[in-house]
């Protein structure tokens, strides 16, 4: 939540500032005697539903003004005093024009509602005005005894400002879930809750899903933990360096602490999905990289993240204006359209390859992929299947690009999207091609040349190596170029504060964290392919070698279809 | 791959990113930032600008921030600010008091240089007309964060009410150096207006209408639009943007009133009055009653205006009763409805606050209809000193020297005050054409 609020918030609260900085001489009441300001009209209905009917407890209570306003309709003979008699004629005409605006339906079918009672009372306001109260009991007769779904929305003045509440309660029903509290929380309008951090309410509608039964009750505290223990960790630590990033006193200890706590955090960032790890370790192992190369992949990726965030920090936190939500979205498609690029060239020199039977380093990827995944799970994700990490991959990638408004509820949800199953094979064999991805590049640039060259990495020309190390940017690109939210969150969160460089120190931690797990695992998969070698005496067998020679071309099909997936993912919001 | 190589690579990848995260936000980047509507076109009420709608959801998100980080004091002063500004979009002064917390609430988790809540304490005190407090509350805050485009645009607003207005436009340049956008541009087409360049204030307008985002905030800006055309009487024009910002805004209250006006004096009373009579449900600011109460009036529904001014008499007390100064309309209305002592006290009291051009010319007026036209007239004219170009002003002018005898310069005057807008008010328009009249038939 921290980062929608905080996104929000940097986004709103610029335009409040700008806003607020007006002067608007509207007459203000401070002490007003109606706590939710002169002019307000507020509602409540307490619906009570039973199996043969429902009933609406429904009370208008006006501040000063409109009672005022309306006072001469009451005062119907015209003395200025509103007799017994003008009263109880008022609450009843007023009873059947508010019973019309209350719309009541049961499965789509409206119902009228019958007033059974109505009163209307004047009760002592500011400045020697009044206030006054229009309580009405409204029934209806519906059949609840099947499963049913009953809607009730409240149109009376609805242009006028006003708090406005609907609680519902069940007798021998159950109403299933819903966003309506059992009982009033204004004591029916009689006492407004003053709390700094609450807002009027405003609930102008309900529906209720009714079958016979006993009411639970309303469940709707979200808050579902479908989080793993692992995300909830991360979530917990996330909180815990924005509580310290937030102190009021900030010394050397609690800062270093912070800068700590943000490599921590980092380094489990970078085990998460994402971040390019799985394209990495697919070129590793197809490259025979080097450690070198695992080094390029990994400051990559890290540079661009860090410089992504601190820009995108710097964007959100210096106009009002930034559409962040559209940039992130954009972010995600150039991502995806890099991946899907990768593909391009993985797929070509898989065709390549495939009539030449490569059947070379088939048991690198093996390994390459089990690496590669191992981090897969710390994103909430508790089970450790090889399968499931990739889908995470591609769960996750695009979320990052389209989770315009949620970015932390990311980490909550579910990673059981699960779209773009089977991606991480893709890397995994997408290795298959074996060397010569310097050509692949170098085709993909110039395929003219493609297929002159098919020397092992170690022999290519300086030039191929360029290309190829373009490549590896532009995977660590396509990897750290949608920023991660929590890192975002921490910057924005110590810019908010008035902390800006030390938010920035932060981001560099985190970037280092970033770049230590990402380091690690390419030199893993740098040095574990030529130890496990050995593994690649089972090529004798027919089927392996069968399976081993068509999967390259598979998994670099799904390496592309993944990417063009991600990119029209994040393209979604953009339409 | 040798260190420098490395390193070479890693700077790409830093430009490329660079230059990739630029490239999204200018493509996809609408300019959005929010306009700040500049005090009342002279007379009260800019009201509101952004939507409940979007006000709504930000406040959600800063409480839900701060009920998890109750700490973040800056959260504290952006929430108190979120409340004062859903008051004046709603009118619901409960807000008020809830953004008085709020930033209690912010200097007391941050209590040193915490320049967020003194501006928003500064823009508390402008909204419940506290000039002074406001003046020196941005002062402080601008003391500790010079280059605070929000602290400025609260700042020259304070200063303008004061009727400071040389030192309000020096500052009020360094906010649009700082900042170019909506605020700024607001409140320079203000600033223009206020010394009779309609042109120059349409231009600024124009162009924060162009660079607002929002569905609402273009609604402010096409209303201030509308008053623009309005008061130089040129209603097709001005009918023209209240449309156009009721269609995009419907539930901008201002525009309808610009509606109901532009109704009143094309003559199509019965559509004005349904107009009126939705304003004053939605939203009964004094301004809005008044006027309604007035065209009643000059139709002769006096029954009706009479509920209006039952409306008007609760609205004054209730602000007496909340110990608030009262709105400059209240005053006027006073003055004009056989309350001239109260009108004189109540005007006298705020020209001891702030010496803006609307106080002069409210305190002119008061005092001429006290029969104390002397110093009226000394008001009056102090009420002209920047060259704002008002019909109001104009007739007050001309009232009071018709009243001292001093016919060429009456005659000057209300002429001035028809040619300006000669639909200014329903009551006044009719009594300047027949007060010029007279004075013709006697010179």
């Amino acid at each position: 939540m921290v980062a929608v609020a905080r996104r929000r918030l940097r986004r709103r609260a610029g335009c409040i500032l700008g806003l607020a900085a007006a002067l608007l001489v509207i007459p203000v009441g401070p002490a007003s005697a109606h706590p939710l300001g002169n002019f307000t009209i507020n509602h409540y209905n307490g619906l009570a539903l039973s199996l043969d009917g429902v009933r609406d407890n429904a009370v208008i209570d006006s501040a000063e003004l409109p009672t005022l306003q309306e006072f001469d309709t009451v005062d119907t003979d015209g003395d200025n005093d509103a007799s017994d008699a003008e009263r109880s004629t008022f609450a009843a005409s007023q009873c059947v024009v508010l019973a019309d605006q209350l719309v009541l339906r049961v499965d789509g079918a409206g119902v009228p509602w019958t007033v059974e009672s109505s009163s209307f009372a004047y009760r002592d306001g500011q400045a020697g005005l009044d206030v006054s109260r229009l309580e009405c009991s409204l029934s209806a007769d519906v059949d609840l005894r099947g499963a049913s779904t009953v809607s009730f929305v409240d149109s009376y003045l609805d242009d006028r400002i006003g708090w406005r509440e609907i609680t519902a309660t069940g007798d021998g029903l159950d109403l299933g879930d819903r966003d309506v509290a059992t009982s009033s929380i204004s004591d029916e309008l009689r006492s407004y809750p003053n709390d700094l951090l609450t807002s009027p309410l405003d609930q102008r509608s309900v529906e209720l899903q009714t079958q016979p039964g006993t009411d639970a009750g309303p469940t709707n505290l979200p808050e579902p933990s479908q989080a793993g223990p692992v995300a909830r960790f991360l979530n917990s630590m996330t909180a815990n360096l924005d509580s310290l990033v937030g102190t009021r006193d900030l010394t050397i200890g609690v800062g270093l602490l912070a800068l700590l706590l943000s490599v921590v955090l980092g380094i489990s960032h970078a085990a998460l999905p994402g971040h390019g790890k799985t394209l990495m370790a697919a070129y590793m192992v197809g490259t025979r990289g080097s450690p070198k190369d695992a080094v390029l992949i990994a400051a990559t990726v890290t540079v661009t993240h860090t410089a992504g965030v601190l820009v995108l920090g710097l964007l959100f936190s210096a106009s009002a204006s930034f559409a962040g939500e559209t940039v992130l979205a954009v972010l995600g498609v150039v991502s995806g359209l890099l991946v899907a690029a990768i593909g391009v060239t993985l797929v070509r020199a898989a065709l390549r390859r495939r009539s030449r039977s490569y059947v070379d380093d088939l048991w690198g990827h093996g390994h390459g992929h089990g690496h590669g995944h191992g981090h897969g799970p710390g994103h909430g994700e508790p089970e450790l299947a090889p399968t499931r990490h990739d889908e995470d991959h591609a769960a996750e990638e695009p979320r990052l690009g389209t989770v315009s408004t949620a970015v932390v509820e990311r980490d909550d949800e579910d990673q059981s999207h699960g779209h773009g199953h089977g991606h991480g094979h893709g890397h995994g064999h997408g290795h298959g091609h074996g060397h010569g991805h310097g050509h692949d590049d170098q085709a993909h640039t110039t395929p003219a040349t493609v297929d002159e060259h098919d020397h092992p990495v170690g022999h290519q020309p300086a030039n191929e190596r360029g290309y190829r190390r373009l490549t590896l940017v532009g995977m660590g690109m396509a990897g750290g170029l949608v920023p991660s939210p929590s890192a975002l969150i921490v910057l924005l969160g110590a810019i908010g504060l008035g902390r800006t460089g030390f938010g920035v120190a932060l981001v560099i931690g985190y970037g280092i964290g970033m770049a230590v797990t990402l380091t690690t695992v390419g030199y893993l998969i740098a040095k574990l392919p030529g130890r496990l070698g050995g593994l690649r005496r089972f090529s004798h067998n027919r089927w392996i070698a069968r399976l081993t020679t068509a999967a390259p071309i598979l998994t670099a099909a799904l390496v592309f279809a993944v990417g063009i997936g991600l990119a029209l993912r994040s393209a979604a919001p953009l339409v | 791959m040798s260190a420098s190589r490395i390193w070479r690579f890693g700077a790409v990848a830093i430009a490329l990113g660079v230059a990739m995260f630029l490239a999204a936000a200018v493509i996809v980047t609408p300019d959005r930032s929010a306009p700040a509507p500049p005090e009342g076109r002279g007379s009260v009420s800019a009201a509101a600008v952004a939507g409940p709608g979007d006000m709504t959801d930000a406040i959600a998100s800063l409480q839900e921030r701060l009920r998890r980080i109750p700490a973040d004091s800056g959260s504290w002063a952006s929430l108190g600010l979120a409340y004062v500004q859903q008051a004046r979009v709603s009118g619901d002064p409960s807000y008020y008091g809830k953004a008085a917390g709020a930033f209690r609430r912010s200097l007391r988790e941050s209590p040193v240089d915490n320049a967020p809540a003194l501006t928003g304490q500064a823009a508390l005190a402008a909204a419940r007309h506290d000039f002074g407090r406001s003046l020196r509350l941005t002062r402080q805050a601008q003391r500790i964060n010079e280059y605070d485009s929000v602290n400025l645009g609260v700042l020259v607003d304070a200063l303008v009410e004061l009727g400071r207005y040389p030192t309000a436009f020096k500052e009020l340049q360094r906010m649009v150096a700082l900042k170019p956008g909506v605020p700024s541009y607001a409140r320079v087409s203000y600033s223009y207006e206020l010394r009779g360049d309609l042109k120059g204030a349409q231009f600024a307008m124009r162009r924060a209408f162009k660079i607002a985002y929002s569905a609402d905030d273009k609604a402010f800006a096409s209303f201030q639009l509308g008053e623009l055309a309005w008061n130089q009487g040129d209603l097709p024009e001005a009918a023209r943007w209240y449309r156009e910002g009721k269609t995009l805004s419907p539930s901008f209250v201002p525009n309808l009133y610009g509606l109901a006006k532009t109704e009143a004096a094309r003559g199509n009373a019965e559509r004005a009055i349904a107009h009126y009579e939705r304003v004053v449900a939605r939203l009964p600011l004094p301004q809005y009653v008044i006027e309604y109460s007035d065209f009643l009036v000059s139709l002769g529904r006096t029954e009706e205006a009479a509920e209006q001014h039952d409306l008007i008499d609760a609205q004054e007390r209730i602000q007496r009763a909340a110990g608030v100064n009262l709105d400059l309309e209240l005053a006027l209305y006073d003055a004009d409805h056989g309350k001239e002592r109260k009108a004189l006290v109540q005007a006298r009291k705020a020209w001891g606050e702030r010496r803006s051009v609307f106080v002069e010319d409210a305190y002119a007026w008061a005092l001429h209809v006290n029969g104390k036209d002397r110093e009226a007239l000394a008001h009056a004219i102090a009420a002209a000193r920047i060259g704002t170009r008002s019909a109001l002003f104009a007739f007050h002018r001309g009232m009071i020297e018709k009243s001292l005898g001093m016919v060429p310069e009456a005659r000057r005057s209300l002429q001035r005050a028809l040619d300006i807008n000669p639909y200014f008010s329903p009551i006044l328009a009719p009594q300047a054409r027949e007060a010029l009249d007279k004075l013709r038939q006697d010179g």
